[in-house]
């Protein structure tokens, strides 16, 4: 998987290099709103990577907040399609790994016996279609994304249940999450 | 353009579908009790094979061997001639077990609610002598769960199961984490005590004392006579506040911890103890020693004793009318303790073992600390300190008072 990974990258990356033109630093950076079944929650993106002529790829990082605070850390590539001048529709795919940020408190004593959760990271993807439009003299842009986001996560919590003397019995629980909500982003790239 | 606008269709179409829906798979451990009638049960308790220790709970010494509870499901026989190499010789199968006393030739030992009285005259050749039914009823299933009390429960078989918890979403959104939150079914007694014929730990809740044997159930100390051994009768029942845990014999008094104080009992008359003096303190679990004119008592959090101190109180009990508190030390999580000269050995939970010299009770210096093992109870006895860990049982030599010298180690095997 890993291997397959690595291969489409350097393919991306060699196609857009060994094309004509001079590929350039290029970075988007959005704020949006995620809006699934069970929440709506702000999300934080940026986005730093090369562009050239219609296609960019870099690597995202992040804040989303949707349901369970998490930092998505994924490639992505886009593809554009200039529709008139200084405006473009784009298409955009990510994937990558899910980080969830919880306030893991380690051993929780409520009085009522120990909880030890886990958080165990997962896989990310998105897909969406952009509209950018040039500003100014140079390569900035406004960013309008509307697309889907797709997170998942584990969470593994070993229970220890009360009792007068040890070893109390201890219960072993997992969750698996897996998050869907529509993303729309807007931001500011060059 | 128009081939934009196709694109845009089929792409808002597929967001709006139901590919929106979250989910969250939720695994959890199912246990399914095994039943044996009693008789069955009654006839296996005697000394079987021996079996790897897998969760160890109380002990007791007698002589060269060592009673080793297996929670739940009986005691280990152990050959501890040579400490430096204890040899696991028998297991003697008690359902329900946690708490074991030994007088002369006979253990008592819990069976869920009943009392059960083992001869072990040879202990590599146990046999049941009689049940007293209903000596712990607090031991009794809670929650939700209702036993068949006709028959016994010898095992449970445990299961993983997945299920949809996605209907929780709405409402237990939580920025940090889902936990489980089930009951506890029954919450576990346990059992011990001091007397001429071995020595116990400091987390016992029954002891033989002389010619009687003192049950703490949770809100009552029951005594029996021994004086036949093999036919216990009951001569008096104490009523208590509720949540007493631990008894500690000490001369002619029984030390017992409570989850809001230590009580001290005057056995003079040892068919009917007295309240002769107690100690409050925080709401906290909290097994007790004493030696000389000072007990020892720990208090942690995070048990049945819903407290949230975790320190070493220790008491002046020159009067034992009227204990009072000398010195306060901070802990992580102690359990059990035991005393042995000055040197004071506290296990300390998941920080490991701790090695005192308490010979000045109201200041006393850490000498040892050793890491890397969650402590439950200790006996120090002979040079020997045997500690009972969550992976194990272990042995020290403190020959020297300022080091602890690891002698050998039955480590527990849960793949067996």
């Amino acid at each position: 998987m890993k291997k397959s990974l690595l291969l489409v990258c350097l393919l991306t990356v060699s196609v857009m290099i060994s094309a004509q033109g001079k590929p350039r630093f290029s970075s988007q950076n959005t704020a949006g709103i995620l809006v699934g079944s069970s929440d709506n929650a702000p999300q934080l993106q940026t986005i730093n990577g090369i562009s050239w002529q219609n296609w960019f790829t870099g690597i995202g990082t992040g804040i989303d907040w949707y349901y369970q605070r998490s930092i998505p850390l994924f490639w992505e590539v886009e593809r554009g399609f200039l529709i008139a001048p200084r405006r473009k529709f784009y298409f955009s795919s990510g994937a990558g790994a899910n980080f969830p940020w919880g306030d893991s408190p380690g051993y929780i004593s409520n009085g009522w016996g120990t909880a030890a959760p886990k958080m165990i990271p997962g896989f990310c993807w998105n897909a969406g279609l952009g509209y950018k439009v040039t500003v100014g003299k140079q390569n900035d842009a406004v960013l309008l994304q509307l697309g889907f986001s797709n997170k998942m996560h584990r969470e593994e919590v070993t229970t220890v249940y009360p009792c007068f003397n040890p070893p109390c019995p201890e219960n072993k629980a997992s969750y698996k999450y897996n998050f869907r909500a529509l993303s729309l982003k807007l931001g500011w790239g060059f | 353009m128009k081939k934009y606008l196709t694109l845009l269709l089929f792409f808002t179409a597929f967001l709006f579908q139901s590919c929106l829906k979250d989910k969250i798979l939720y695994t959890y451990t199912m246990a399914i009790p095994v039943y044996k009638s009693k008789t069955e049960v009654y006839a296996n308790i005697r000394s079987n094979e021996p079996q790897p220790v897998q969760s160890p709970g109380k002990l007791f010494i007698r002589g060269n061997y060592i009673f080793l509870n297996e929670v739940d499901k009986g005691v280990h026989v152990i050959d501890n001639s040579n400490p430096a190499n204890p040899v696991l010789k028998a297991f003697i199968t008690i359902p329900g077990n946690l708490d074991i006393a030994v007088k002369g030739n006979t253990l008592y030992a819990d069976l869920y609610t009943d009392l059960v009285v083992v001869d072990i005259t040879n202990p590599l050749a146990a046999r049941f002598e009689k049940y007293i039914p209903m000596v712990f009823p607090s031991r009794n299933y809670g929650g939700s769960f209702i036993a068949d009390s006709s028959r016994v429960i010898v095992d449970w078989i445990r299961k993983d199961t997945t299920v949809d918890y996605s209907a929780y979403l709405s409402w237990e959104k939580r920025d940090v984490m889902l936990y489980a939150t089930a009951g506890t079914g029954g919450m576990q007694n346990n059992a011990n005590g001091g007397s001429p014929s071995g020595i116990a730990g400091s987390m016992a809740r029954f002891s033989a004392v002389d010619n009687y044997l003192y049950c703490l159930n949770s809100s009552q100390l029951r005594t029996y006579s021994l004086s036949n051994p093999l036919d216990p009768q009951q001569a008096s029942a104490v009523n208590m506040p509720w949540n007493i845990e631990t008894l500690y014999p000490f001369r002619d008094k029984l030390f017992i911890g409570s989850s809001s104080g230590m009580f001290i009992y005057n056995i003079s008359n040892p068919a009917v103890p007295v309240l002769e003096g107690q100690f409050q303190h925080a709401r906290s679990c909290d097994p007790v020693i004493a030696d000389g004119n000072y007990a020892y008592v720990t208090l942690r959090d995070g048990s049945a004793c819903f407290g949230t101190s975790n320190q070493l109180d220790v008491l002046d009990i020159t009067s034992m009318s009227s204990p009072f508190l000398l010195h306060s030390y901070t802990m992580t999580n102690p359990h059990g303790l035991s005393k042995s000269g000055d040197l004071l050995f506290i296990c300390d939970g998941r920080d490991g073992l701790k090695m005192y010299d308490a010979g000045n009770p109201g200041s006393i210096v850490l000498k040892k600390h050793i890491t890397g093992l969650e402590t439950y109870d200790a006996i120090a006895w002979n040079n020997n300190l045997i500690v009972v860990a969550k992976d194990g049982l272990y042995q020290y030599d403190f020959s020297n008072p300022s080091s602890l010298t690891l002698r050998s180690k039955i480590s527990v095997n849960r793949n067996k």
